[in-house]
């Protein structure tokens, strides 16, 4: 492929934002597109951005794992608890041990049982969703004192989403770890063959993401004010948006860094989403529009991904 | 290995049956019923059989604030009338999850079901099935607005009546509160589509705004707690012009509020159903008017069937439609009396509830033959925090 083709390649993921934003700002001129309304609109896209990193992780080696959203609200719902009892020093170690022990079982249960991991993370957000009911028992959320919620606001919003997706940068592309999973999700006998530990360099991509997870527990819970609980899946919903977003840096990764197209990626649905509101479109018509722009985005993944070659 | 992985899925097993425990409410009285529901075989120190087996959709207390206090609700009332009370399994807002719970109870051998129904249609399956299965049944926090729906439950000789609000005139009387405070364009938020309740709250807010004048600017439904805070904030964002919030349910009002405060501009707001955080929305002033409380309708809906059972009524004073007050809080002492005296159920079960054993017992055939559906008409529509301590603050 030429130079000039590969730039175009790499230009795309931010010309269809450019191209979501100059179609909307013809259609709402007045509503859409203020330097404010971009700024909020880049704050949610970031603390997406903390579970699309992970996700990512995750996705590539093409495991499904819906579980994430539920380790993301049970590891808040106890850093809560821990921070309204003794302030930070509580709330972020608990948030992240939590995290992490749950990924670790999550991951073992997904790795070495020999079942479908969807089938095994459906049976686990159940129980991880029964738990959180049991936890917040007696109230509808679990309200964050306020000296927390300075994070959910600009600019320390930013800060965590920054920082972790440098961080993720340079593991998916700069180390062994980025080059084993992407290896993984290729094709895990070869890896395996190759000399691979697969179990390790698999059970380490569960942990990064429940880090993932647990940062975003905790940046969502001081923006949201709350933490509630889920029932019925409901905390799989929370996993869509950013597993669309690694989904379209899925699309583009031969060509831009994939955390920078996971942060394009929540940055252009949010977009989406918000010139829809903007032209008065309910939710539901919404997510008509988010779900085939999800559609458009897989099949575009797949044809990259044809030519994808593993080394 | 083999070793390893049958100690995961010993762990796995352990850890399901660990949840399911978990959610069932922890009280050593619960005991496993057929068809997959729990059963409150707390009959206060009464070692009779219980008399009746009641079905009731929501779990027991698992979720918080209403269902919580319904619940306590129903455990004193199984005492006071010596019946079980078997309790959902969860909290399933889909039609299909509403009747799977329903066609338990009745695989259970309930005598009576009391159900709520988030989707209206399943109302004509459980119609059938209680028909078929010869049981009576009645709605709580839901009424029926379809037409061709109220014809087949209505037409069912089972089908005892329906427990409710004033949704409407509650949501009417909550948008002109926000129309006196100055809104002039308003933003509403709701949940799903769909729910007979919500549609019938939403209603209540349009005619209101529309007879005085007011906007609606924009409405957005399908919202839950994960979504509601960025779309608060893109509201805020590309409506300017907006100057205050209609919530047709109140639990999202911690969230709405966080985005006001995300991006500095604090709007006044109304909405239905009393969220756990109210004292806190009453001492912070951050909620305009609110009205909820009305947990008391599942209370309402069990004397429907009990007496139905017990033979108190003419079936042809079916369906008995009751319409249940909702509560107004507007001061930190009237949340005070009513956390004291009205929701008070989980840690003072005979004092801190609208109805004692004895209130509830008199409300039946059974202990009281003078005995009329007009007593629990006249009950649950003036049921208020002034009439509870009216008749419990001095005991």
């Amino acid at each position: 492929m030429s130079k000039s083709k590969r730039v175009l390649h790499a230009l795309m993921p931010f010309l269809a934002l450019v191209l979501a934003y100059v179609i909307f700002k013809i259609i709402e001129p007045a509503r859409f597109g203020s330097p404010s309304g971009l700024f909020l609109l880049l704050q949610q896209a970031m603390i997406q951005s903390l579970l699309a990193c992970g996700l990512y992780f995750i996705l590539t080696m093409g495991v499904f794992d819906l579980t994430v959203g539920a380790v993301a609200m049970i590891s808040a719902i106890l850093g809560t608890m821990a921070g309204n009892a003794i302030g930070w020093a509580g709330m972020i170690p608990v948030s992240i041990v939590t995290a992490l022990a749950m990924s670790m079982i999550s991951s073992q249960l997904m790795i070495r049982l020999k079942a479908p991991p969807m089938i095994i993370s459906v049976g686990l957000v159940l129980i991880y969703e029964a738990l959180s009911t049991k936890l917040i028992q007696g109230k509808y959320s679990l309200p964050i004192d306020d000296e927390f919620r300075i994070l959910g606001q600009a600019p320390w919003v930013l800060i965590p989403g920054i920082v972790l997706i440098l961080v993720s940068m340079v593991l998916i592309s700069r180390s062994k770890f980025g080059l084993y999973i992407h290896a993984i999700g290729s094709n895990t006998e070869i890896a395996k063959n190759t000399g691979i530990n697969v179990t390790k360099y698999q059970t380490l991509a569960w942990l990064f993401c429940g880090l993932c997870a647990a940062i975003y527990g905790i940046v969502n819970t001081c923006y949201t004010s709350s933490v509630a609980y889920a029932q019925n899946m409901a905390s799989a919903t929370s996993v869509f948006k950013p597993m669309m977003a690694c989904m379209f840096a899925t699309a583009f990764r031969k060509y831009l860094n994939p955390m920078i197209s996971v942060l394009i990626g929540c940055f252009f649905l949010n977009l989406v989403s918000n010139g829809l509101l903007c032209m008065g479109l309910e939710s539901s018509l919404q997510n008509v529009v988010v779900g085939l722009a999800m559609i458009v985005i897989v099949r575009f993944s797949n044809k990259s991904r044809k030519y994808d070659v593993s080394k | 290995m083999k070793k390893f992985k049958k100690l995961l899925a010993i762990l796995l097993a352990l850890l399901m049956v660990l949840s399911l425990a978990a959610c069932s409410g922890g009280d050593d009285e619960q005991t496993d019923e057929p068809g997959g529901e729990q059963t409150d075989d707390e009959n206060g120190g009464d070692t009779s059989e219980p008399k009746y087996k009641i079905g009731y959709t929501f779990p027991d207390g698992a979720t918080a604030g209403l269902a919580g206090d319904a619940a306590a609700a129903l455990k004193l009332a199984a005492e006071a009338l010596n019946i079980e009370i078997l309790f959902g399994a969860s909290q399933d807002l889909s039609a299909e999850g509403t009747i799977t719970t329903v066609e338990n109870f009745i695989a259970a051998g309930c005598d009576a079901v009391i159900c709520c129904n988030f989707s209206e249609s399943s109302m004509v399956q459980i119609s059938k099935l209680c028909d078929d299965a010869g049981v009576y049944f009645a709605q709580f926090y839901r009424t029926l607005s379809d037409e061709d729906v109220i014809a087949t439950v209505e037409a069912s000789d089972y089908y005892v009546g329906r427990v409710h609000e004033d949704e409407y005139g509650t949501a009417y009387a909550l948008a002109e509160a926000m129309i006196d405070a100055g809104c002039q364009n308003l933003a509403m938020l709701s949940s799903v589509h769909g729910d007979n309740t919500y549609e019938t709250r939403a209603s209540g807010y349009r005619d209101a705004c529309a007879e005085h004048g007011v906007n609606i600017i924009i409405e957005e439904w399908d919202q839950t707690t994960d979504t509601v805070t960025n779309t608060t904030t893109n509201i805020l964002a590309a409506y300017p012009e907006v100057d205050g919030f209609l919530l047709i349910n109140c639990s999202f009002a911690p969230y709405v509020l966080a985005a006001m405060e995300n991006t500095g501009t604090i709007l006044p707001m109304c909405g239905v159903d009393f969220d756990t955080t109210l004292l806190e929305m009453i001492e912070n002033e951050t909620i305009t008017a609110i009205a909820g409380g009305h947990h008391n309708d599942p209370l309402f809906a069990l004397l429907l069937v009990y007496n139905a059972l017990e033979g108190a009524f003419d079936s042809s004073e079916y369906p008995i439609d009751v319409l249940n007050n909702m509560i107004t809080i507007s001061s930190v002492e009237e949340y005070e009396d009513y956390a004291t005296y009205f929701a008070n159920g989980l840690n003072d079960p005979e004092n801190g509830q609208a109805y004692n054993k004895e209130e509830i017992q008199q409300m039946t055939i059974t202990y009281n033959p003078d005995f009329t559906v007009q007593d629990i008409l006249d009950a649950a529509s003036s049921i208020s925090i002034a009439d509870v301590m009216e008749r419990h603050a001095a005991e």
